[in-house]
């Protein structure tokens, strides 16, 4: 009898080996080793040209915090844009989605239009808005007489976060919009019936009964843009390379070129774990939110 | 009478959204009218409609760039990677959810930290990884990166769609002398087609587009991606041939234009799918 038990949980065990062990394997050895070891090389000075490292305590994170201007700049840039391209795409994503689910004929070309952005590599975008901030908006400024479209749209410190955010924007809207659309076509007609027997106009019924319902599933969308805004990179790669000077440096740049242009991996480090605890709190904080949203309603 | 001021709202909303649509798809009109253009067309009749449809810089580009060696590249490294999480994360979220308990609580828990830690945090020490096991600037370390991290939601996805398959699927085929293993691949997994769609979509489209994985991992050039190898000619050898740029990044967005305008619908679905559920 026992050794059937036995034979029935070593099988038991095998199965478990067998289904859950592969991934359980690449996702530890690629992804929770890697996170403790970057925690320990973030107390260290290690760099590409030593393969010794001594450990340091604290120093990378006092120097990036206190001293490296440039770092703490980068991330307060990359708030300052994160916070007016989560609220100008979702604001835009919703009106678009709005206007998008009544009977017009052309509805799903639009949509299809308004979506594309978002299967071509953000790169390759930043590309595309090279071409257009250079070559075209200015021409078309000198052409209809709209003379302030005419100037240096990623040159100049003062408008290039605005390009970013205008790239941004085309890039993202489409996305939210669709999770949007969705969200207002599962709103059940009755409700809306009865609201408008009620005398609710459409500003009302949006408010009253289609946003409580549809909430949740905004909110998804919400907080895949605010985790996408603070991570922002490729696009701010390819679209100004950080410049002029540091202007539109955000702060994934600045990590990525202290650990691979100036070699700094201990610095690099200590940098990517401040923004990664910075961006876990946003996420938690935003778990618990939509956790007590859920609960209310 | 309300309905005909209700369809002349919808139609007026209907126009101003396309002239939306119309701003939206500018930048490409402009990127593709540009790429039949010589040099001298390009810099200074950029917004001019070409004269003709002139080739030369697609061959140029498609030959010299070895364009069609970095469109294998992606495609190979999108489908193996998504072959991988697709068998992985379906075998994993099955056990998951099919015997519950504590233990397999944990391990979604666990496995549920890629959605909180962001990519930055392993970048660094990924790469000293990678080069400690000789799989750097390597097309199949990439792809095994791809799955271990690309592998948690679909594992949370695949959980949640087991639930819905009855129970006594497993049951009957037992009864049949079908062993757990077989009959998973063949009973179960098959009625997963819907979510499986759902997680090749999201994996092709992000996997396919990734830039930042083989900036830090793919340093020859014969084995990058398309929009890292894209952005090595952009800022290397056709710096300054607009031009060039122009067609390369045509040509970069045409693949993954084509399978949108194929598989439209079940794009929108996937996004659609994965953002509720997920």
């Amino acid at each position: 009898m026992k050794i059937i038990l036995n034979s029935k949980k070593t099988k038991e065990t095998a199965l478990w080996l067998f289904f859950v062990g592969p991934i359980f394997i690449l996702f530890t050895m690629f992804f929770f080793v890697p996170i403790i070891s970057g925690i320990v090389y973030s107390f260290t000075d290690w760099d590409a040209i030593n393969s010794d490292f001594n450990f340091v305590g604290l120093k990378n994170y006092i120097f990036a915090l206190s001293i490296d201007t440039d770092f703490v700049a980068s991330l307060g840039r990359t708030f300052y844009l994160a916070f007016f391209n989560v609220v100008l795409t979702n604001v835009l994503a919703m009106l678009f989605a709005s206007a998008l689910v009544s009977n017009f004929k052309h509805n799903n070309k639009i949509r299809t239009a308004i979506f594309l952005p978002n299967v071509i590599s953000m790169v390759i975008c930043g590309f595309i808005w090279q071409v257009m901030f250079t070559k075209i908006i200015g021409k078309f400024g000198v052409a209809t007489g709209l003379g302030f479209l005419d100037r240096s749209w990623l040159g100049d410190p003062d408008t290039v976060l605005f390009s970013i955010l205008l790239v941004s924007l085309w890039y993202g809207v489409g996305y939210v919009m669709t999770i949007d659309i969705a969200a207002l076509q599962s709103v059940n007609e009755s409700l809306i019936e009865a609201a408008s027997l009620e005398g609710a106009n459409g500003w009302q019924t949006f408010w009253k009964v289609k946003l409580p319902v549809i909430l949740p599933t905004v909110m998804v969308g919400v907080f895949m843009n605010v985790s996408g805004s603070l991570k922002m990179f490729d696009l701010v790669f390819s679209l100004t390379g950080g410049g002029p000077g540091r202007a539109s440096e955000l702060a994934m740049l600045n990590v990525y070129r202290e650990a691979y242009q100036f070699n700094n991996y201990g610095l690099g480090s200590a940098k990517a774990v401040i923004l990664s605890v910075i961006i876990i709190a946003i996420t938690i904080f935003q778990f618990r939110i939509t956790a007590k949203n859920e609960v209310e309603m | 009478m309300r309905i005909n001021k209700q369809s002349l709202n919808e139609k007026i909303v209907g126009l101003i959204m396309i002239f939306v649509a119309v701003l939206w798809l500018i930048p490409i009109y402009f990127i593709v009218i540009n790429s039949f253009k010589d040099l001298r067309g390009v810099v200074i009749f950029t917004e001019k409609f070409p004269d003709s449809f002139n080739f030369d810089n697609f061959i140029e580009v498609w030959k010299v760039s070895g364009f069609p060696q970095l469109f294998m590249n992606s495609m190979i490294i999108t489908v193996v990677s998504v072959l991988g999480i697709l068998l992985f994360s379906s075998m994993a979220g099955y056990k998951l959810s099919r015997n519950g308990g504590k233990g397999a609580h944990f391990l979604i828990l666990y496995f549920i930290l890629v959605l909180i830690i962001p990519f930055q945090a392993i970048m660094i020490p990924l790469v000293k990884l990678l080069k400690d096991f000789s799989l750097i600037d390597n097309r199949f370390g990439m792809i095994i990166v791809y799955i271990a991290l690309q592998s948690p939601l679909a594992i949370f996805l695949y959980h949640g769609a087991v639930k819905s398959v009855p129970r006594e699927l497993e049951d009957s085929a037992s009864i049949d002398g079908a062993g757990p293993i077989r009959t998973f691949f063949t009973i179960i997994l098959p009625l997963l087609g819907p979510i499986t769609t759902t997680i090749i979509i999201l994996n092709a489209l992000w996997i396919w587009n990734d830039f930042l994985m083989p900036l830090i991992l793919i340093t020859t050039s014969y084995k990058k991606t398309i929009p890292i190898g894209t952005t090595a000619l952009f800022f290397g050898r056709y710096a300054n041939k607009w031009h060039l740029g122009i067609t390369a990044i045509f040509l970069a967005t045409i693949p993954m234009i084509t399978f949108y305008l194929i598989a439209q619908k079940r794009i929108i679905k996937g996004v659609t799918n994965g953002s509720i559920k997920g």
